[in-house]
C-alpha cells in the first residue's frame, strides 16, 4: 500500500480553548513493504485517517492513488478500509464479544473475509501472536492488558490487510515480548510485503525494527530520518533518550571513538574491540 | 511519618476460572519503595487491585497492621491509592481534576490553594493548570493523573505502568515530590531501568513471587529473569556481560565510572 500525505492539516476545535492540533502541513510518503515509525503524541489520528474515520481539514491523504480530502466523495469506502488493520491502544472492556474466537470471527465477517475453516483460521491467527488454543474460549475483556493487545493484533491479522498500524503497541511489554513481536513484524514485511506503521512515544521500541522514522511534535513534522536518527541529538528534544544511546554518547564524550549501536550485544563487542 | 509496611501471607486469588495467585507471600519492610515486575499476565495489576481492596481473596494482606478487607475499607483507602493505566479523568480542566481529588477528602479552599502552589513549585504546573486535559501531551496528561492521586497523600501510591509515559525530567521531579511528601512509591513496570528508583523489587510469576528482595539483589538472578522473558536494567546488564568478558569485576551503576574503568 502506498500512502502519501500532501500538505495535510488536521486540527479539532480550531481557535478554541479545546483546540487539538494533530497534524499541520505534513508532507510524507510511506511505501509498500516499509516499516515506518512515528514518534510523538496523539498519533492514533494517523490510523483514523487511514481508516477514513477522520478527514483532513486541509490538504489530502492519498491511499493507492485515491485522494481523500475534506469533502471528497469516496466510491468504495469499504474496499479502502479493508486495506488497513488498526491495532488501537487496548482499553479495558472494549471487546464486543464474550469469547476470543467470536471476536476474531466477527471481525472477519465485518471485513467480509471468507475462509473454508474458521476454527483453524482463528487458531492460526492466535498462534502467530503468541496465544495458544486455550485462549479460544476465554472472554477477551477478562484478559491481561498485553493479552488483549495480542488478541487485537490477531483480529487484524485474521482479515489479512495490506497495512498494519500499531498504536502504542509495545507499551507495558517485557523484553522478550518486544523482541518476538519485532521479529514477527519484520517477517510480515519481508515475507508478505506488509507495510507496518508503528506509533510510539519511546524510541527504543523502534530500535532494530524500522526503516524510517517521522517525529511529530505539536502537530509538526520536526524531524525525519533512517536508523541513524537514534543518535541524532535533535531527537532528544522530543523524546526520552534510551540508556544505550546515552551510554554510547558518554563514551564518545570521553574521547573514545566507538561506533553507534542500538543492540547491547553489538555494543559489548565494540567495547571489547577497543579495550579487550 | 506513619510507619508503613505491607505483608502478604498465603494469598490465593482467582478471577472466575482463572487462577492468578496461589500461595503468594511477600513482605515489604517499613518505608521501603517497591517495583513490581513480571511477564505479561503474571498478575501485576491484579496485585494492585487486591492491595486496593477491590476484590476479596483467600489468605492475609495487611498494610501497617490493618487487614485489607471490606470492613477496613475506610482506613485502607487512606493508606493506599492506585493510579491505573487508563485514560479516564473526572473533569475537563487540569485544575478542576486536582481540586476534585482534594475536595473529596474535605481539604479547605485555602489549603487547596497551598497544594496548587506547591505543585507549581515542583512541576511548574501553572502553565497547564487552566488547560483542557484532552489537549495535553501524553506526558503532561499522565502527570496530572498521577498528581490527582498523590495530592491525597496516601501512605502508598501505586502507579500501574504510567511512569514510562513521563519524560525523564518529569519522572525525576515526581520521585522527588513523592519523597518530599513522605509518599511511598509502588511502581508496576515493564522497563527494568525504572526498578533502580525503588528499594525493593518483587517479580511475579505463575501465581507466586519468583524472586523478591532489595532491587540490586533481585537483578543478580539473571538466569531466572531471562527465563521469564525479562531483561536487566541497562547498567546492570552491560556490567554483567562485561564481567563475563573479564573486562571488569563488579557492577557499575554510574556511566562515567564504568567508562573510566574500561579505558583505564
Amino acid at each position: 500500500m502506498e500512502i502519501t500525505f500532501n500538505n495535510l492539516t488536521l486540527i479539532d476545535n480550531r481557535s478554541s480553548s479545546i483546540e487539538k492540533k494533530y497534524l499541520e502541513n505534513i508532507n510524507l510518503d510511506i511505501h509498500k513493504g516499509e516499516i515506518v515509525g512515528f514518534l510523538g503524541d496523539n498519533l492514533d489520528v494517523i490510523g483514523k485517517l487511514l481508516l477514513l474515520i477522520k478527514r483532513p481539514n486541509k490538504g489530502e491523504i492519498i491511499i493507492d492513488n485515491v485522494s481523500i480530502k475534506r469533502n471528497s466523495h469516496i466510491d468504495n469506502i469499504n474496499a479502502l478500509r479493508k486495506k488497513t488493520g488498526f491495532v488501537y491502544t487496548s482499553i479495558k472492556n472494549k471487546f464486543l464479544e464474550n469469547s476470543v474466537k467470536k471476536e476474531i470471527s466477527t471481525t472477519m465477517k465485518n471485513y467480509n473475509y471468507k475462509v473454508s475453516n474458521v476454527t483453524k483460521h482463528v487458531s492460526d491467527s492466535l498462534r502467530i501472536v503468541g496465544l495458544d488454543d486455550s485462549f479460544i474460549d476465554r472472554d477477551p475483556n477478562k484478559l491481561s492488558s498485553i493479552e488483549q493487545k495480542r488478541v487485537l493484533l490477531a483480529c487484524v491479522l485474521s482479515y489479512n490487510p495490506e497495512t498494519i498500524i500499531l498504536d502504542s503497541f509495545f507499551d507495558g511489554m517485557v523484553f522478550k515480548d518486544i523482541e518476538n513481536f519485532k521479529k514477527l513484524f519484520i517477517k510480515l514485511k519481508n515475507k508478505f510485503g506488509k507495510t507496518i506503521i508503528v506509533l510510539e512515544n519511546n524510541p527504543s521500541y523502534l530500535f532494530n525494527l524500522v526503516d524510517k522514522v517521522f517525529v511529530i511534535n505539536n502537530g509538526l513534522l520536526v524531524l525525519k530520518g533512517e536508523k541513524d536518527i537514534f543518535y541524532n541529538d535533535k531527537l532528544y528534544k522530543y523524546v526520552n533518550i534510551a540508556p544505550i544511546v546515552e551510554f554510547t554518547k558518554c563514551v564518545q564524550a570521553m574521547d573514545h571513538n566507538i561506533l553507534e549501536y542500538t543492540d547491547i550485544k553489538e555494543l559489548i563487542k565494540e567495547i571489547y574491540r577497543h579495550v579487550g | 511519618m506513619i510507619v508503613s509496611y505491607i505483608r502478604l501471607k498465603n494469598v490465593h486469588f482467582s478471577y472466575d476460572e482463572t487462577q492468578v495467585f496461589k500461595d503468594l507471600n511477600f513482605y515489604l519492610p517499613k518505608n521501603k519503595t517497591l517495583s513490581i515486575i513480571g511477564p505479561s499476565g503474571s498478575g501485576k495489576t491484579t496485585l494492585l487491585r487486591l492491595l486496593n481492596n477491590e476484590y476479596s481473596y483467600d489468605g492475609e494482606i495487611d498494610i501497617s497492621g490493618v487487614a485489607v478487607t471490606s470492613e477496613n475499607f475506610n482506613i485502607i483507602k487512606r493508606y493506599i491509592s492506585v493510579v491505573y493505566d487508563d485514560n479516564s479523568f473526572v473533569k475537563e480542566i487540569v485544575k478542576d481534576e486536582i481540586r476534585y481529588s482534594l475536595e473529596n477528602i474535605n481539604v479547605s479552599p485555602k489549603e487547596i490553594k497551598h497544594v496548587l502552589k506547591e505543585l507549581n513549585d515542583f512541576f511548574s504546573i501553572n502553565k497547564i493548570l487552566n488547560k483542557a486535559i484532552d489537549t495535553l501531551t501524553k506526558s503532561d496528561k499522565m502527570l496530572v493523573k498521577i498528581l490527582s492521586y498523590a495530592v491525597m497523600k496516601p501512605s502508598y501510591l501505586c502507579i500501574d505502568g504510567l511512569l514510562g509515559y513521563l519524560d525523564n525530567r518529569t519522572k525525576i521531579l515526581l520521585l522527588n515530590y513523592l519523597n518530599y511528601k513522605d509518599i511511598i512509591l509502588i511502581n508496576v513496570t515493564s522497563d527494568m531501568n525504572d526498578t533502580l528508583f525503588t528499594d525493593y523489587t518483587l517479580c511475579l510469576y505463575n501465581g507466586i513471587s519468583a524472586i523478591d528482595g532489595k532491587t540490586l539483589d533481585v537483578f543478580k538472578e539473571e538466569k531466572i529473569l531471562r527465563r521469564l522473558g525479562l531483561d536487566l536494567p541497562f547498567m546492570i546488564d552491560i556490567s554483567t556481560q562485561l564481567q563475563l568478558y573479564g573486562l571488569i569485576n563488579k557492577t557499575y551503576l554510574n556511566k562515567e565510572t564504568l567508562v573510566k574503568k574500561l579505558w583505564k
